[in-house]
This record gives structure tokens, C-alpha cells and sequence, in this order.
């Protein structure tokens, strides 16, 4: 009686609560609502939805051997367990995407964002991830260029792989920026993302050598060291000495992110970049059901009106309308095709069984989307004088603090210079004004979530934990982007030379590894090098953009998730 | 957009193994997709407002620099800026047209399958049973 009544109150429930969101005209929601809405909205979508592609659409064969079986070799195609095929899945996808995308779009309101993250993520992303992930896995899990050479033909596949090796070279170098400058000169940060390394290769032989088999165990153990490095991390920040060796600058944390890079891309798949991305999924996934059960407990109300008069395009974080821009911000998260890329590289050589697509394809993009809607509801709980402070260029509201205060108290969302002079030294920062990119104010929301629950005295640590956090979730994204990158480089050789595209013949997998760095990377190590900027210009401006609009729409997302 | 040339390959895909019917779980995104990357775009390189359109932003800088307005550090970097513009407003012209390549490719190919006529054969690999054990302890 009571399973038969369990999805229909979840529908109603979703449906309740979505139209609440939508609706509401009040002076203000509950953010209660949006964990709400999405909540009941994926899990009907996975069981409904997800399940007929599979079984109709798709028809998954349990009993049809996959690549990572046919083709194992204990270095690229090797089947692994379904929980560590997905944390790792999980972790590549979910880069900057899904936290700063929603932050940056939230100028218009926390309706269309939500909405779109939503509908998106059920009807798009989560569909194209299943999809692509499905035909990869039939097709000897080749890259997504290569299936569009295989079945459309030499035209449309010689666009396709043209589109996608371009993408993933500006892909990995915006990613390597991003991941420099957030661990630039912060020991936190630096400390723990390299303890991930160590304890991520003692996983992985743990997992396979010490104790086979038992992923539990090592699962355990992987997370205990974790917890252990983000507190050593923390420890590290506060103490002199050794806060001085881990606090690096931007050249030194570029070399050192591509030898990582290039480790990643040409280890065995075991050793260190699956058990990485699996522990750190822990770190993410944790950090974000932490985050959704401080708003189930506070029921924080949401401040942020439901539509801004910054629709019409004169927003100041980013220049545009709504249409069609919200939906160009918001790419990762809703639907992204970065995801595609990892669905039809790393992923499809790990899945030991077919079945277990809905749940990699579709289960980690529909979580990751509930990432996104956390970050929209992080970035909504703020006043909404604060949120437009901290993201508004100084360009636009002027450089001192009681001119930009008085520019955006006349847009009609009253803020004082004191009040952010206040909010900046509980979170230790020297000013909260002209923080763009989206990563300090979703820090200041997620801290200010955290501080209600366990006291305000801790706000300064909950940002920087938060700062911490956004590092780690990028990094994954890398080192499985510069492992893609590898495969797409020796599939399109491979139409030339047939050698170079067997996956693990170790020269042609360095060749093309130290191709990809080559090019990749190297804009970021650019990128600390002014006397170059000038004649790469690139990487440079995508790094002098903080408009979320211009750099998006070129690839469809400069943040993949 | 990337995601765009996914869902296209998807699409080609799906109607090519005889799935015309459901083929809408791809296309309607990707319809959807190409609808917002399209007028995106558009808007980026032909807009006058100097905060979305490539071109408008370019020119407007090199009017500034011409006439001197400029303070010195600023003019020191305009060129470079000015290069960005025009070089991100041909590589956003760019990926649209191999967009749109990519998606009139799958639509003749839907077209030649739909209509009976050859199309390049599935490049799906043979069905092999999997002998598969799964070995992991549950503890």
C-alpha cells in the first residue's frame, strides 16, 4: 500500500513545490522549496524517464560483454566497480560549472535559472550524458568525433572531431587557469589537493593489489585520509612555517598542475586518476548534502526576487537578456557537452555492465544538476545588495566602496559600504567589493548557510573552506579532461596512422599526451608569463573576461560541470 | 554547442538503429540548443551594445584609442584587447558553422535512412557475452 503510494505523493510533492517556486509572488520563498522541487523532480525522472530510455530506446543488454571487458589491459579499458566508475564519472563532470554558473545567472532572478537547471537537467543534460554514454559503450568506447566520423560520414565527422579537439584544448586551458588562481597563495587549498594525490595511489593499490576487491574497506579508509588531509589542510593554513612552503605562486602551481596533468593522462587509469576522482566525489558530494540538509534544518528565505529588472540585458555582471543568454550561463548544470566528452572517453572503458548506465549517465548528471540548484539557492539566500557587491565589476559600480554601494542601493537593493566592510572581516578577507567570477560570493553564501548552523565565530574558516572546495572540484575535471583529450588526439591519429590510435601503445600514448600538455597547458603557464601575453593572446583574455556571457557562447560553457 | 554536436551524433544514431519514433528524447534538446547557441551568437557578433557584441566592443576600444582618451596604461593593452575581440568573434563564428555542418550531415542522413537509401553501415561492435564475474567481496 504504502510503495504504491510513494511516487504519486512524490509527484504531487515535486509538483507542489515547483509551483510554488514558479508562482510565488510573496515577499519571499522558502528556500526549503528548491531542495524540494528538485529533489522529487530527479528521482521521478530517474525512475520513469531514465528507465524507459533504457529499456526502450536504448535496450541495455546486461549480458552483452563491454569494452572495459573485451578490451582489458589494466591500464585504459579495464572494468571497474560500478560505485568508483561513478565517482569518477561524477567527479570529471562536475567541474566550476554547476557552482558558478547558477551564481553568475542568479542577476535575473532566482526563477529562470532554477527553472532551466531543472527542466534542463531532466529533458537534456541527463539524456545526453545516458545517450552518449550508451553509444560509446557499443562502439568500442570511441570518442565522440570518431562515432560522428563512423556513422554520419567524412564530412560531418571531420566537423565533429575538428569542434570537439579545439573545445577541449580551450577547455583544459581556461580549467588550468582556473585551478592555478584558485589555489594561488592559498596554502589550504594547495596542502590538501596535493595530499589528494598520495592517498588517491594508496587507494588504488589498495583496491587492487593490497586487498582486491574489497571497495568498501578501501572506500573507508580513502575517506578517513581525506577528512584528514582537509583538516591537516586547515591546520597547515594557520601554522607559519608551514603555511610559507604551501603558499606558492601562480608559475610554480602552473608546472606543477601540468606534470599532474600529464601523470593523470598516462598512468594506469587504477593507480591515480580513478581512485582521485572517486575520493574526491566523497569530499563533493559530502560538502553538498552537508549543505542541503543546514537548509532543511534553517528553512532560510530566499532574498532574491524571483525575476530582476536586469532581464531586459543591462545586468551588471554580465552583459545580455534573458533570452538567450540565462540559458548560455547556465550551460553545466542544465546540459553540458563536456559531459559527453568524458561519457565517451574515460567513463565507457571502466563500465564493467550496460545496466549500469541509467545509474552513471543519468544518475551523475541529475546530481550534478542538484548541485547547481544548491549553488542558485547559495547565491539566493544572500541579500541581494551583498550578491550584486561582491559580483559587480568595479568597471561598472565604480572602484570605492561607498560609490559602489551607492550605485547599487539605487538599483533598489539597499547596501551599505559598512555593512560589506563588516561581512568582509568575518569572512578575513580585506573587501568583499568586485569579487567577480561567481567563486567568493558562492563562498559567502555557502558560509553564511554553514554559520547560522554551527555559530557565527566560524564564518572565516566556512569561506575558505568553501574556496577550498570549489579548488578540488575543478581539478578532478582536469586531469580526466586532459585523459579525454589523449583518447580524441589518437582516435583522429588513428584515421591516419592506424598505430597511433590503438589506446595503450605507451609511444604513441606519451606522443599524444605530451601533445595535448603542449597545447593545453601550456597558455596557462602563458598566462604567468606577461612578457608572452601579448603575442598568445588567447588564454589571456579569457582570463581578463570575467563576462559570463561573451566566452560561453563560443563553446556553449567556459565552465564544464 | 558542444553539447549540440553531441545530441546530433546522438540523434543520427538513434534514428540509424530504427528508432524514428523515440528519436525526440535527443532532437527536442537538441532543437532547443540550437535555437539558444544560434541567437547567442548572432547577438554576440552583430549587437551595438558594446558589453555583448564582439565587434561593437573592438571598434568601440579603437575609436578610444585613436582618439587618445585612453589613460597610458590602459592604451598599453588596448591592442592586445582589441585583437581578443575580433579573435573570439571568428572562433564564435567558426564553431557555429561547424555546428551547423555537423547537424545538416545527420539530418542527410536521416533523410537517406528514412527514404531506404544507403546509408555507412552501424559501427556497432558485435554482441560478445560477457563472462564477467563480479568478483568484488561484499563486505
Amino acid at each position: 500500500m504504502l510503495k504504491k503510494l510513494l511516487w504519486p505523493g512524490v509527484a504531487v510533492l515535486g509538483a507542489l513545490a515547483l509551483s510554488t517556486i514558479a508562482l510565488a509572488r510573496g515577499e519571499s520563498i522558502n528556500a526549503l522549496w528548491f531542495v524540494t522541487a528538485a529533489v522529487c523532480c530527479y528521482s521521478l525522472a530517474y525512475r520513469f524517464y531514465a528507465a524507459w530510455i533504457a529499456a526502450k530506446v536504448l535496450t541495455i543488454d546486461a549480458s552483452r560483454a563491454t569494452p572495459a571487458e573485451r578490451l582489458n589491459n589494466g591500464h585504459d579499458f579495464m572494468p571497474t566497480n560500478k560505485w568508483v566508475v561513478f565517482g569518477h564519472h561524477f567527479a570529471a563532470i562536475a567541474g566550476p560549472g554547476p557552482l558558478v554558473g547558477p551564481t553568475l545567472a542568479a542577476q535575473f532572478g532566482y526563477l529562470p535559472g532554477t527553472l532551466w537547471i531543472i527542466i534542463g537537467g531532466v529533458l537534456g543534460g541527463c539524456v545526453q550524458d545516458m545517450v552518449i554514454l550508451f553509444c560509446s559503450t557499443r562502439r568500442d568506447a570511441k570518442s565522440l568525433g570518431q562515432m560522428a566520423r563512423d556513422e554520419l560520414g567524412p564530412i560531418g565527422g571531420a566537423a565533429a572531431l575538428t569542434g570537439t579537439i579545439t573545445i577541449m584544448i580551450i577547455l583544459i586551458a581556461v580549467l588550468g587557469l582556473v585551478v592555478v588562481n584558485a589555489m594561488k597563495h592559498s596554502p589550504w587549498a594547495t596542502a590538501t589537493v596535493g595530499a589528494t594525490l598520495p592517498i588517491a595511489m594508496f587507494i588504488g593499490l589498495y583496491m587492487r593489489s593490497i586487498r582486491p576487491g574489497r571497495v568498501l574497506e578501501g572506500s573507508l579508509l580513502g575517506v578517513v585520509l581525506l577528512l584528514l588531509a582537509v583538516a591537516g589542510g586547515g591546520w597547515i593554513d594557520g601554522s607559519e612555517t608551514l603555511s610559507n612552503f604551501f603558499d606558492r605562486d601562480g608559475l610554480t602551481l602552473a608546472w606543477l598542475v601540468i606534470a599532474y596533468g600529464f601523470a593523470a593522462a598516462i598512468l594506469p587509469v587504477w593507480l591515480l586518476l580513478a581512485p582521485r576522482d572517486y575520493l574526491s566525489t566523497f569530499l563533493k558530494l559530502g560538502t553538498i548534502v552537508l549543505l542541503a540538509i543546514a537548509i532543511v534544518w534553517l528553512r532560510p528565505a530566499i532574498k532574491m526576487p524571483a525575476l530582476t529588472t536586469f532581464i531586459d540585458g543591462t545586468g551588471p555582471i554580465f552583459g545580455g537578456s534573458l533570452f538567450p543568454f540565462v540559458f548560455i550561463t547556465i550551460a553545466c548544470g542544465a546540459i553540458s557537452g563536456f559531459h559527453a566528452l568524458i561519457s565517451s572517453g574515460t567513463t565507457p572503458k571502466l563500465l564493467a555492465n550496460e545496466r549500469d548506465i541509467r545509474m552513471i549517465g543519468y544518475g551523475g548528471m541529475a546530481l550534478e544538476s542538484f548541485v547547481a540548484v544548491m549553488a542558485m539557492v547559495a547565491a539566493c539566500v544572500l541579500e541581494p545588495g551583498v550578491y550584486f557587491a561582491i559580483n559587480s565589476p568595479a568597471g561598472i559600480v565604480g572602484k570605492e566602496a561607498a560609490e559602489a554601494a551607492a550605485k547599487i542601493s539605487s538599483w533598489g537593493f539597499s547596501i551599505s559600504a559598512e555593512h560589506m566592510q563588516e561581512l568582509a572581516r568575518q569572512m578575513g578577507e580585506s573587501t568583499l567589493f568586485a569579487r567577480t567570477g561567481g567563486a567568493p560570493s558562492l563562498a559567502v553564501g555557502m558560509a553564511s548557510i554553514f554559520g547560522r548552523v554551527f555559530g557565527d565565530g566560524l564564518l572565516a574558516l566556512w569561506y575558505h573552506f568553501a574556496i577550498m572546495f570549489e579548488a578540488v572540484f575543478i581539478l578532478t575535471t582536469l586531469d580526466a579532461g586532459t585523459r579525454v583529450g589523449r583518447f580524441m588526439l589518437q582516435d583522429m591519429l588513428g584515421n591516419i596512422w592506424p598505430k597511433l590510435g590503438e589506446t595503450s601503445w605507451t609511444p604513441s600514448v606519451v606522443l599524444t599526451s605530451a601533445d595535448r600538455q603542449r597545447l593545453g597547458l601550456f597558455f596557462v603557464y602563458r598566462r604567468y608569463r606577461p612578457e608572452w601575453r601579448r603575442q598568445y593572446p588567447v588564454a589571456f583574455v579569457r582570463y581578463r573576461q570575467p563576462n559570463a556571457g561573451s566566452n560561453r557562447v563560443i563553446r556553449g560553457h567556459r565552465h564544464p560541470g | 554547442m558542444l553539447a549540440a554536436i553531441a545530441l546530433s551524433v546522438a540523434t543520427g544514431i538513434l534514428v540509424k538503429s530504427g528508432k524514428l519514433r523515440q528519436a525526440w528524447i535527443t532532437a527536442l534538446p537538441l532543437s532547443w540548443l540550437l535555437l539558444i547557441t544560434s541567437s547567442a551568437a548572432f547577438e554576440k557578433l552583430t549587437s551595438d551594445d558594446v558589453r555583448i557584441g564582439f565587434f561593437a566592443a573592438a571598434n568601440d576600444l579603437s575609436q578610444k584609442l585613436a582618439a587618445g582618451l585612453l589613460p597610458p596604461e590602459k592604451a598599453a593593452i588596448a591592442p592586445t584587447l582589441i585583437f581578443n575581440q575580433r579573435l573570439d568573434a571568428g572562433l564564435t563564428l567558426f564553431f557555429v558553422v561547424l555546428l551547423w555542418v555537423i547537424v545538416l550531415d545527420m539530418l542527410r542522413v536521416c533523410y537517406l535512412y528514412t527514404t531506404g537509401r544507403p546509408v555507412l553501415p552501424s559501427a556497432e561492435s558485435p554482441h560478445i557475452p560477457s563472462r564477467l564475474v563480479e568478483d568484488y567481496v561484499r563486505d
